[in-house]
């Protein structure tokens, strides 16, 4: 098996990055893939605390990369799937501790095992970004209709592209409301601007919430909107056709109409 | 005579097209706040966004800008009539490619120019 390597970027922090994560790993999972979800934010880890596995830790990313266990010493396996494993970060640790070419090598052993592996970046463009970007294949790059995170989601893309690594678009925490008032920008306005393609689109959720706050990622919960919309991304990396119709948020009584119509 | 849109710079028509219809839309989004008596705070954010990221792609700072405005201005208007010698530089990026996107106003061809290319 040869597995692809997913970087989940931004560029700036708090866009969701780690969310995404946990979630399209969970995604991914629960339609039958073998899924590796790692944290290269060494020092700040987090992705333990939305999976809920944050006491189970034993070995670490770099515990792994500086041979002090074997991989699979490192994995922990999810609560709700077999499918589902977490590499955690090190949270003593610098960044500067692993380089991208250790992190490159791991991960090219690993994707033998898997059929996806989500890589977690940390915030920024240095040394933690070039670690977490170094073995991906393809990029998904997380942002929100805000100034401050579509400019640096900018960035990030410019440096992928110098890479070649491929990059897709997930816009985060859009509210409905605010972007009919024409308050906030449109997804259509941020992939405008940004020039890459849009692989999916997620509204504000208080679910999200929530769910960090149990450890459980959304997309276990089948009621919660931002579950679906994950679990659509998920459809579209496995390579999948659906139709981003979550765009579909109705401006006017015409684009309901024809929706209604369209349903009918 | 009708000032006319005249383009320069790589690019391929998806990317022409996608220039005309951002165009026709910006116009739109304008009409559309100023009927309403407020400027759409999106409106700022987006108009915002492209002018900072105009500079942050091509590394240029806005002096340097400027002078690259400049002395496009002088190089095109040896050759065509400008209209109130405005420019505007874009950088545009698609699926495919990165383009730097030249627009400006011009009203017609410099007669000049054949014949100092003559003299030449």
């Amino acid at each position: 098996m040869t597995g692809k390597a997913i970087v989940i970027t931004s560029g700036k922090g708090g866009v969701g990055k780690t969310t995404a994560t946990a979630n399209l790993g969970a995604a991914l999972a629960l339609k039958g893939k073998r899924v590796l979800i790692i944290d290269a934010d060494i020092g700040l880890r987090n992705l333990d605390v939305i999976m809920g596995l944050e006491n189970r830790i034993v070995f670490n990313v770099v515990d792994v990369i500086k041979g002090v266990c074997r991989p699979q010493q490192a994995l922990i396996k999810s609560k709700r799937s077999n499918n589902l494993f977490l590499l955690p970060a090190s949270q003593t640790d610098d960044k500067e501790v692993v380089s991208p070419a250790e992190m490159a090598e791991m991960i090219k052993q690993l994707k033998t095992e898997f059929h996806f592996i989500l890589i977690d970046s940390p915030a920024g463009i240095e040394q933690g970004f070039r670690n977490a970007c170094a073995g991906a294949d393809e990029a998904v790059i997380v942002t929100t209709p805000e100034v401050a995170a579509i400019r640096d989601a900018d960035r990030v893309i410019g440096l992928l592209a110098a890479q070649s690594i491929e990059a897709n678009l997930v816009i985060n925490r859009v509210d409905r409301d605010m972007v009919r008032r024409g308050d906030m920008l449109s997804p259509q306005d941020v992939i405008d601007i940004l020039g890459i393609p849009q692989i999916g689109l997620i509204f504000r959720d208080n679910d999200i919430v929530v769910s960090a706050n149990n450890g459980e990622p959304v997309v276990y919960n089948p009621r919660s909107k931002a579950g679906t919309s994950f679990m659509r991304i998920a459809e579209r990396l496995i390579g999948n056709e659906v139709p981003l119709d979550e765009t579909d948020y109705g401006t006017s009584i015409w684009a309901r109409l024809g929706r209604r119509l369209r349903a009918a | 005579m009708r000032p006319r849109r005249a383009k320069a710079g790589l690019m391929k028509e998806n990317l022409l097209y996608n220039v005309k219809r951002e165009q026709v839309s910006k116009v739109f989004q304008e009409l559309t706040s100023r009927f309403f008596g407020k400027r759409l705070s999106k409106v700022t954010a987006k108009n915002r966004l492209q002018m900072v990221l105009v500079q942050d792609r091509s590394g240029l700072s806005s002096m340097e800008m400027e002078m690259f405005k400049k002395d496009l201005l002088e190089v095109i208007s040896r050759y065509f009539l400008i209209e109130n010698k405005h420019l505007e530089v874009d950088w545009k990026r698609s699926e495919y490619e990165t383009a730097l996107v030249i627009n400006t106003p011009v009203t017609g061809r410099l007669k000049v120019a054949s014949k100092r290319a003559a003299a030449c």
